[in-house]
């Protein structure tokens, strides 16, 4: 124990000596940083990727927006079931009439209010799930549906502009795989979203 | 020997610098996760069934004579015993939505739809087996909710009750020497009752109109082992479309 301590003093008087120190020492720690990296980062990465699901719309812009007016989804999407008369095969039990647009960009992308207005809901809506409708004046009233449990970002009475970020899209109430269902109601009857958001110049699929 | 000197004072500093990079980058690293970890999770929660929102059919059969009473304890409509076709039609019409995904799978509660069937006696003796077994298939591919809504349903402890509250249409049933069968149609009203991640329950109607044809009278063929007796009302089949004169 003597011998080694006595050297290493010895080795540190000298100039030389500390040089040697000093690089052993670096060497020795870059050479730990190096094994543990990996040990370090991988696991770091997996976790922080499994997290930003939910942020993956957040990193880029918004959605694009027209006047006071924009898509509830940033970026591209794909189409479901659009408004109208859209059977279900192989169910005569079903609902034959779809009220809505589906469109579904990942589980977990964040959902946007498209127009100005006040939130009226925002939680558990019929079988439309976890969902938020926001009220847009004049009889208008926009409906986000099956976003995922916990994920809502908006109270009721909150006012909201296009572009606000209300929750994530996700898989509840009836629903059979992650999408947004968007649907518009005039004085409480279900009109084409296809129809009115191309009226705003933002025409969907 | 200055030369040298330089080169390995240099080779310090860059060696210096080296670590520097690497620990900020770990660092990095870390503060990023870390972040990212901060945000609320987005996993669905499912929730115990709590509340009383909707209604149920786990409660017990209403008077009148049934096949099998206890049905009504697995969340299934009870088949009734009578010879009134549309007593049995409308009864046809509900069984067919009504079930608890919480009480019972979705093969059991097919498994019990099958009991309500009945050969169809207009076709001779060797095809009615494979005939009735076609229908029970048809029910299963083309008429019931289908496997996704179920497990839509069941990841919220979810149940239906079908009503038929308006009057049902009937239809004549070609080549039926019998008389005894007829095609009813309806609107029925399915209530959902569905839970959310708190365990509280919320329901809404939607409303389908359907089809069953049955037999009343001779050749029925009852379920063993009940009260039912050959004359009884039976399903002979559902139908992927309403059917309507």
């Amino acid at each position: 124990m003597g011998a080694p301590v006595a050297a290493a003093t010895a080795l540190a008087n000298t100039r030389t000596g500390r040089k040697v120190l000093t690089g052993v020492a670096i060497v020795l720690v870059l050479v730990a940083a190096l094994v543990m990296t990996p040990l370090i980062a991988i696991p770091l990465a997996v976790a922080g990727s499994a997290a930003s699901t939910t942020l993956a719309s957040e990193v880029g812009a918004g959605p694009a927006v027209n006047g006071e007016w924009g898509y509830p989804l940033a970026g591209g999407y794909s189409k479901g079931r659009g408004f109208g008369y859209n059977p279900v095969i192989g169910c005569s039990y079903c609902s034959i009439d779809h009220q809505g647009y589906d469109m579904a960009q990942g589980c977990g992308s964040t959902i946007y209010a498209a127009g100005p207005g006040t939130v009226l809901t925002a939680g558990t809506f019929q079988g439309y799930g976890n969902t938020v409708r926001i009220d847009h004046g004049d009889g208008l009233i926009t409906l986000y549906g099956h976003m995922q449990w916990d994920t809502l970002r908006v109270s009721v009475g909150q006012t909201v502009t296009a572009g606000t970020p209300i929750g994530a899209e996700g898989n509840t109430g009836k629903s059979f795989g992650c999408h947004l269902h968007y649907e518009l109601r005039q004085s409480g009857t279900p009109i084409p979203p296809e129809q009115f958001m191309a009226s705003l110049g933002l025409p969907l699929k | 020997m200055m030369s040298t000197q330089r080169t390995g004072r240099g080779g310090l500093v860059w060696a210096i610098l080296g670590g520097l990079v690497l620990t900020a980058g770990i660092v990095a690293i870390i503060v990023t996760a870390v972040v990212s970890q901060a945000t609320p999770s987005s996993t669905p929660t499912p929730g115990s069934t709590a509340g009383n929102g909707g209604p149920t059919a786990s409660e017990p059969a209403p008077a009148g004579e049934y096949v099998d009473p206890a049905a009504a304890e697995r969340g299934w409509a009870p088949e009734p015993i009578t010879t009134d076709p549309e007593i049995y039609i409308r009864a046809a019409l509900e069984t067919a939505s009504t079930f608890d995904t919480i009480l019972s799978s979705r093969e059991e509660w097919l498994d019990y739809l099958d009991t309500w069937f009945t050969p169809d006696t207009r076709y001779p003796d060797t095809d009615q087996a494979a005939r009735m077994k076609s229908a029970q298939v048809e029910l299963r591919q083309g008429v019931v909710l289908p496997q996704e809504d179920w497990d839509s349903l069941a990841g919220e402890d979810g149940r239906v009750v079908a009503r038929t509250n308006g009057d049902i249409t009937f239809a004549p049933v070609a080549e039926d020497p019998s008389g005894g069968m007829a095609i009813g149609t309806a609107d029925v009203t399915l209530t959902f009752t569905r839970s959310d991640d708190n365990g509280d329950e919320s329901s809404y109607d939607e409303t389908a109109r359907v089809s069953v044809q049955v037999l009343c009278g001779s050749g029925s063929v009852p379920t063993p082992n009940t009260a039912q007796q050959a004359g009884d009302c039976k399903v002979v089949r559902y139908f992927t479309e309403p059917m309507e004169p």
